[in-house]
């Protein structure tokens, strides 16, 4: 190295030191940008308490409005049904319509015009099962009945007498392993192919039976119940797939289509309950309306710790399945106050989950003091003004209609020691954080 | 809160970067209303302190601003790596970003100077987390409890500096203390299908003003001299537009004196005076709140060419009472310091770097914890 270049390089030296110094320094200034502040080890000794002084009261006679109503869920309006099969405590079927059954043509391989259908093979109805509702033990036989007549078919007297020997177009039992997804009941060729040739309606019911009480959970949101068949014993030609589909009443589509398939409770359905005892669940589809009168200051003026719904649970007045244990849910209402139709209210309600209120799980046969949580619910409220939301919740089972287990608590007519109350833990407003 | 925004704004913005300042309590420096920073520049701090008031990017003394000598800006951060130990051996570390300082300075005329300044007055920012036990009826609920602060009081410095001669600079500025701390409280039940999270959030804000004057004399080419006195008003705490409580900004009286002799080097010495009582009622009743004096010593040496730049090498110690300690016992603070400056692009860009060993101890040992901390302080000044 000559001796210029060592001046030269003794001159640079120093300006790439001072550029990394300062580069150095831009990276620290921006690390320092990020800072890690938490700290548990000094507390409690270096730390203020900040604990808020929580206050506890139970509110009595605060319910205003303690309802039970049936009949849910609204025949038609769910596509989920429940085939059960426990006698008298409990009977429900189903019935599917396929109203545009015949008509249909189909092309023979290589056949340049279409051909009208003069054959049935191989009819089946395929619904889909939701397995997690309850785990059989023993074969469960599915029976398939012609309920087409001319009668009002809608109405429960008029289809019931139509569950006969001699209208019974298919049948299949199924090992309780066997049922896992999808089944298939076979259903009369001769009975399919007459109507699809003469384009005439097939109206099906469905019954459940085994050896033991059973149920059998249709999920109908899942996969629409259909018919199929074919039309030809040639491969290459498609089955035909009807899916369920009502034309009656003709003069309104809208609830002729809430009809392509529905259950009728044959047995099991109780009246309402006395007026000293609430209702949930149960094959009537049992329903509690509760509306309560919050002081304000509770919901507006306080944060709310904790708000559970106290009720004392009665042994539950029917006998059938009352050991089952019975997810109920408690749904706010949504509706403002300008609502006042009781069945309007019942159905405008959304999802207790969506505002964090969780289901509560009981048995029918217990008794005893249950809580409700709706601590999340009054947060809320504090966000919603009572003429936008009225301070009301209903009480239903997870899965309505589908178990003649049905809860009972005491009303605010029973007992005045029994009747429903608030536990609120609230904190007071208050200033904190100056040292 | 706003001289926190403002000043970390004004760094950030020059890193291109968006930061988020704080501090942390459940420690020792930062009890009470937070921790001070003192107001001092990186070159200051690389001596200890002790050069603050004759230094023109440090705002303690309204007079220094003529020692900037033309207009320039300067920003500055620090972060703090900090360790808080436990007897018995336990510690927890924790990383504090801080963006203590930026002044502005202008030459109005050849003698007279005008500079702002922003600057960390008390900082006050920390989250603690801790398990508690409260109770409902006569049940016992645990819960984890966190607490958050993120805020800070600042100072807003305008001031002018005047030169009459060439052996004295008198200063005068006015200060608008400010700021505010967002509060949040959080309470989490262990049973949080009943009970729901207690949640609180608040903010409150710091309003108050001071004056201050300063002078600095210089002996020849062998000694300077600087005293500088801080007026406090009066100083209110407000959350929303209610006054919660009032009390006044602390008076700070310092005296520095300083060894000029050698050329391009600072041998100096400085006391302040910290009346912080002056606070009391702002917090409540049981906060202890301690008048200190913050003394430091050190150096500011003209060191070697690197290639054409010239470096300044500095040292220093500083030992001082911090505001805020606790109900059994006050907190010392003392720092070792040491630094390094030069000036690049000509002398249009300075560059300081100083580094900051602070060990805190509490005045009584029935306290369990000892505090220590490296600082790593840089400001850039930057001259048109």
């Amino acid at each position: 190295m000559t001796k210029e270049e060592v001046l030269v390089l003794s001159n640079r030296l120093p300006n790439w030191i001072l550029k990394g110094a300062l580069g150095a320094f831009l990276s620290l200034a921006l690390a320092a940008c990020s800072e890690n502040l938490t700290g548990a080890l000094g507390c409690p000794e270096l730390c203020q308490d900040q604990s808020a002084l929580l206050r506890d009261t139970t509110l009595t006679g605060v319910l205003v409005v303690d309802t039970v109503v049936s009949g849910f869920p609204v025949q038609n309006a769910a596509k989920d049904f429940t085939l059960l099969s426990q006698g008298a405590d409990g009977d429900i079927r189903v019935v599917f319509r396929f109203d545009t059954l015949g008509g249909e043509t189909f092309r023979h391989p290589n056949a340049s015009v279409d051909s009208a259908v003069t054959r049935v093979l191989d009819p089946q109805i395929h619904f889909s099962v939701d397995t997690s509702y309850g785990k059989l033990t023993a074969p469960l036989t599915v029976d398939a009945y012609d309920v087409d007549t001319t009668a009002a078919d809608s109405l429960t007297q008029a289809l019931v007498p139509l569950f006969r020997p001699d209208r019974l177009i298919g049948s299949a039992t199924f090992a309780s392993i066997a049922i896992t997804d999808t089944l298939a009941i076979p259903i009369d060729t001769a009975i399919v192919r007459a109507k699809a040739v003469a384009g005439a309606r097939l109206r099906v019911g469905l019954r459940i039976r085994g050896t033991s009480p059973d149920r059998l959970r249709i999920a109908g949101s899942n996969y629409v119940p259909r018919l199929t068949y074919r039309v030809t014993p040639d491969t290459i030609v498609p089955t035909d797939t009807i899916a369920v589909t009502s034309r009656t009443p003709s003069d309104n589509a809208a609830i002729a289509s809430l009809y392509s398939a529905y259950a009728i409770i044959v047995a099991g359905a109780l009246p309402a309950p006395a007026s000293d005892v609430l209702a949930v669940g149960g094959i009537s589809g049992a329903r509690t309306f509760l509306r309560f009168n919050v002081p304000a200051i509770l919901i507006d003026s306080v944060q709310v710790v904790r708000a559970s719904l106290l009720l004392t649970q009665l042994p539950s007045r029917v006998q059938a399945r009352n050991a089952d244990t019975i997810a109920i849910l408690a749904n706010p209402v949504l509706a403002g106050a300008q609502v006042t139709d009781l069945n309007l209210l019942l159905q405008l309600t959304g999802a207790g989950s969506l505002v964090g209120v969780d289901s509560v799980r009981m048995v029918p046969k217990d008794a005893g003091l249950r809580s409700v949580e709706l601590v999340n619910l009054f947060r809320v409220w504090r966000g919603i003004g009572e003429a936008n939301s009225i301070r009301a919740i209903v009480l239903r089972a997870k899965q309505e209609g589908s178990s003649p287990a049905e809860l009972n608590f005491v009303s605010n007519d029973g007992p005045a020691a029994q009747a429903p109350r608030l536990q609120i833990t609230y904190v007071p407003r208050r200033g904190f954080g100056l040292p | 809160m706003m001289q926190r925004a403002l000043t970390s704004s004004f760094v950030c913005l020059a890193l291109l970067s968006l930061p988020a300042l704080g501090r942390a309590q459940g420690t020792l420096s930062t009890q009470g209303f937070g921790y001070p920073t003192g107001e001092m520049s990186t070159r200051a701090l690389g001596a200890g302190g002790s050069t603050s008031d004759f230094d023109a990017f440090s705002s303690t003394n309204p007079a220094s601003i003529a020692a900037s000598l033309g207009s320039m800006v300067y920003v500055q951060v620090e972060p703090e790596y900090r360790n808080l130990t436990k007897d018995g051996g336990n510690s927890q570390r924790n990383v504090i970003a801080r963006h203590p300082l930026a002044t502005l300075s202008v030459q109005i005329r050849p003698n007279l100077f005008g500079g702002v300044s922003v600057s960390n007055f008390l900082d006050r920012s920390f989250e603690t987390q801790e398990r508690r036990s409260t109770v409902i009826a006569d049940t016992a609920l645990a819960t984890t409890n966190t607490f958050k602060s993120d805020g800070a009081i600042g100072d807003t410095r305008v001031g002018l500096a005047w030169t009459p001669t060439s052996w004295v600079r008198l200063g005068v500025a006015g200060h608008v203390i400010s700021g505010s701390n967002r509060l949040r409280s959080t309470e989490a039940f262990d049973d949080s299908t009943r009970f729901a999270a207690i949640a609180d959030t608040q903010t409150v804000t710091y309003v108050g003003s001071a004056l201050s004057a300063g002078v600095q004399l210089f002996a020849g080419q062998v000694a300077a001299f600087a005293v500088s006195y801080r007026k406090g008003n009066s100083m209110s705490v407000k959350h929303q537009d209610t006054t919660l409580t009032t009390a006044s900004v602390p008076n700070a009286l310092s005296l520095s004196a300083a060894f000029i002799g050698i050329k391009g080097t600072m041998l100096a010495v400085r006391t302040q005076r910290n009346d912080w009582t002056r606070m009391e009622g702002l917090g409540s009743d049981s906060l202890p709140i301690t008048n200190s004096w913050d003394t430091s010593v050190g150096a500011d040496v003209l060191g070697p060419h690197v290639g054409s730049h010239v470096l300044q090498i500095r040292a220093g110690g500083r030992w001082r009472t911090l505001p805020f300690g606790l109900s059994n016992s006050e907190i010392k603070e003392k720092t070792f310091n040491a630094g390094l400056g030069t000036l690049l692009a000509g002398g249009r860009l300075g560059v300081d770097v100083a580094g900051i060993r602070a060990i805190r101890t509490p005045v009584s040992n029935v306290v369990p914890f000892r505090e220590s901390a490296w600082t790593m302080s840089f400001g850039v000044t930057v001259r048109p």
